[in-house]
């Protein structure tokens, strides 16, 4: 039982990867800027908090009952730094955590009615960090209206997987294979031009985009609605769709 | 004399000395000081205390300026009266060995082992060390490290007679840097430790009427209760808390970010080998300066300051007291004494050229960063008969120390006079965005003072317009560009 506990006090920690993919690596600068999962995991991260509290958590157990076996700080800390070093690292911090979490609780003697409320907790937290996490939900008008233009696609990140999918392989959406698909380069471009650099016409020629699925909320949308040299066919529920108008 | 000098001595002088030597012996790279000079020698000219801000050309907002760091401003202006910058350092230097000597002081009294406490304080000054330079902040430390030692005295020799002290510290603290709350927390860990240790309210009375005493005497500035208010503000400032490095939640991805995590590892492995278990005291003053660690990469100084007195305790448990097996050799003693007197000599700016091995990136008063040959153009050449500067922000506080009144900067590392919007519109022009020019119109921008390096994409944008933008000047880290004589503001300003 308090296995099972621990198995639910940690599974906030892999909420955040469950749209993005379970992956191991290190921080990144520019993909940290997109994602808060790519950045070093800090008070602000999903999950941030809940990954600390859990270490402390097991700490404060193990400093009460002077009971922890060599092995189970080797893994708090294996955990923890993995997680600190890369906030989607936090599903490694997971799996590290909770038989050294279940150790220290199984030596608590909970009432079953404890049990079920820190598991219940755990269940929660889990599900309301997904929930909030969850990416933009893309129109379905949206992908009607891109399927209608031919051509490479330069998409908002979370959306292009999905985009990729629904519009076959008669289109090609760049970074459909997710955040580690594309170059440090690209990344950099794809910044730059959301977040509406000057020069972002030209980097998306550099790009060879023919068409843009973006959600509304960045900066370059509105220069994309006034520019004569893309043509909107789409704009609504969050999402604009715009085509090149000129070669 | 020297015979009675033991090795007790050496470790206290190299302890307290190598605090000394690490501030004295860097160049000025946070540029903050600078603004803070030139706020107290307007103060010392005016002979009034400065509620305006001439210095800066950017909108600002609304109602007075509020400077709670007047009396920082003055120190730091009587310092730089007294012998320039180099004095500026050297007295931030004493300021520092102050602090990690009382941070000392305090944790021989929580452990009873001096060399232990010497290396809790090694641990605390490596936490500390990226933010020791010379700044109002760095005023607070000794405050801070008093309240510390007051505190301690009285935990571990119940000896409560510095705590009436500590309001009368407070006002000082006050008007000397916002980070006073720091002392009111320590209180507050010691107040409801006690009461948590005996389970009665009323043992913590010495703790409560200091920390009442303490708020009361923080209310003791130019502004009243208004500073607290002005300080609530300045914590959940938005553009504080997302665009600078040192308000941002410690991570791995800043350098203090493992030294941090790695801190609160060891003392946690401690904890768990030690066979003396931690008082209530001292476990919430862990977890409330812990946590203001994680929330802010500029809090981890105060981490290893408050964290001390435990750590040297802990050591002190794990290791303990070894009689003494070696003869002690006071002249050997002295000797080593006298070498760190020399060291402190030699690291003063005003020495430290003559060190050979010293890089030199740490031979001058400022950091390399700092922008001295732009510093020294704009000295020597107007601005332009109309508009505003815009600068590197990172520059400001050289550059206003450098040239101000001749030109005026258009933002420095004062985040709190403006309004957002300027900061986010600033942003916008040196990215620079798309509405980048209609933005320089709006401010009544005639001239730029840029970082080639931190705003090369605008740089390359105001090359390619040659008809608007002349290029005046250009060294290896700066350049200056002004509108071209043809090209008229779209707004004046």
């Amino acid at each position: 039982m308090a296995y099972l506990v621990a198995a639910a006090l940690v599974l906030p920690l892999l909420a955040p990867e469950v749209w993005g993919g379970f992956r191991l690596g290190p921080a990144d600068n520019v993909l940290g800027t997109i994602a808060p999962t790519e950045q070093p995991m800090s008070l602000r991260s999903p999950g941030g908090e809940w990954a600390i509290g859990l270490a402390l958590v097991w700490f404060a157990l193990a400093y009460w009952r002077r009971s922890p076996t060599w092995w189970q700080p080797i893994l708090v800390i294996l955990g923890t730094t993995a997680a600190l070093i890369r906030s989607g690292n936090a599903w490694l911090d997971a799996v590290a955590l909770v038989v050294p979490l279940g150790v220290q609780i199984s030596s608590l003697r909970l009432p079953h009615r404890v049990v079920v409320a820190a598991a219940a907790i755990g269940l929660l937290t889990a599900a309301f960090t997904v929930w909030t996490t969850r990416p933009p939900a893309l129109p379905q008008a949206a992908v009607t209206a891109a399927q209608g233009v031919p051509g490479t696609v330069f998409a908002e990140w979370q959306w292009a997987p999905q985009l990729q999918r629904d519009l076959g392989p008669d289109h090609h959406v760049l970074a459909a294979a997710g955040l580690a698909s594309e170059t440090p380069s690209f990344w950099l471009d794809y910044v730059r031009i959301t977040q509406d650099y000057e020069q972002w016409p030209s980097e998306l020629r550099g790009l060879n985009a023919d068409v843009l699925v973006l959600s509304t909320d960045y900066p370059v949308v509105e220069q994309v609605r006034s520019s004569a040299a893309w043509h909107v066919v789409y704009d609504g529920g969050g999402a604009l769709v715009a085509q090149r108008a000129e070669p | 004399m020297i015979r009675s000098l033991t090795l007790r001595h050496v470790w206290v002088v190299i302890t307290v000395g190598a605090a000394f030597i690490g501030p004295a012996s860097n160049p000025i790279g946070l540029q903050d000081v600078l603004w803070t000079l030139l706020r107290g020698q307007w103060m010392a000219d005016h002979a009034t205390l400065i509620t305006t801000d001439p210095f800066t050309s950017a909108p600002h907002i609304a109602g007075q300026t509020l400077n709670l760091q007047w009396l920082a401003d003055l120190i730091y202006h009587g310092l730089d009266a007294l012998g320039g910058l180099p004095m500026v350092i050297a007295g931030t230097a004493l300021v520092v060995a102050l602090t990690y000597g009382l941070v000392l002081a305090a944790a021989i009294t929580a452990s009873g082992h001096l060399r232990l406490s010497c290396v809790a304080v090694w641990g605390a000054y490596a936490l500390g060390a990226s933010n020791l330079s010379p700044r109002p902040q760095t005023l607070a430390y000794p405050l801070f490290a008093f309240f510390l030692l007051a505190v301690v005295r009285s935990e571990w020799r119940k000896d409560s007679r510095l705590l009436w002290a500590l309001p009368f510290l407070t006002v000082v603290w006050a008007n000397v840097h916002g980070s006073f709350f720091t002392g009111w927390a320590l209180l507050g860990c010691a107040a409801l430790g006690r009461v948590i240790a005996t389970r009665n309210v009323w043992s913590a009375k010495p703790y409560v009427i200091t920390l009442v005493a303490c708020v009361i005497a923080s209310a003791v500035t130019p502004a009243g209760v208004g500073s607290l208010f002005y300080l609530a503000t300045m914590s959940g400032n938005q553009i504080v808390r997302d665009y600078v490095t040192e308000w941002a939640p410690t991570s791995f991805g800043l350098r203090e970010g493992p030294l941090f995590f790695g801190s609160v590892a060891i003392l946690c492995g401690l904890m768990l080998k030690s066979r003396r278990r931690l008082t209530p005291f001292e476990i919430i003053l862990l977890l409330v300066f812990g946590y203001l660690a994680w929330s802010s990469v500029r809090a981890v100084v105060w981490w290893g300051l408050a964290m001390a007195p435990t750590l040297a305790g802990l050591l002190g448990d794990i290791f303990p007291a070894r009689t003494q097996n070696g003869r002690n050799v006071p002249v050997l003693n002295a000797l080593i004494i006298a070498m760190v007197g020399c060291l402190v000599v030699v690291s003063l700016p005003q020495n430290k050229a003559m060190v050979p091995i010293l890089p030199a990136d740490k031979l001058g008063v400022f950091s390399p960063e700092t922008p001295v040959k732009l510093g020294e153009y704009l000295q020597t050449h107007d601005p332009p008969p109309t508009g505003k500067m815009l600068n590197a922000q990172g520059w400001g506080g050289y550059l206003e120390w450098a040239t101000w009144p001749r030109h005026q900067v258009f933002l420095d590392g004062r985040i709190e006079l403006h309004p957002d919007q300027v900061w986010l519109d600033y942003l916008e022009i040196t990215f620079p965005s798309s509405r980048w020019r209609s933005l320089v119109d709006q401010y009544g921008i005639s001239y730029f003072a840029l970082d080639k390096m931190e705003q090369a994409d605008l740089v390359a944008d105001l090359r390619a317009d040659a008809a608007t933008w002349h290029l005046d000047y250009e060294d290896d880290q700066a350049v200056v560009f002004s509108r071209a004589p043809l090209s008229a503001l779209a707004t004046p300003p």
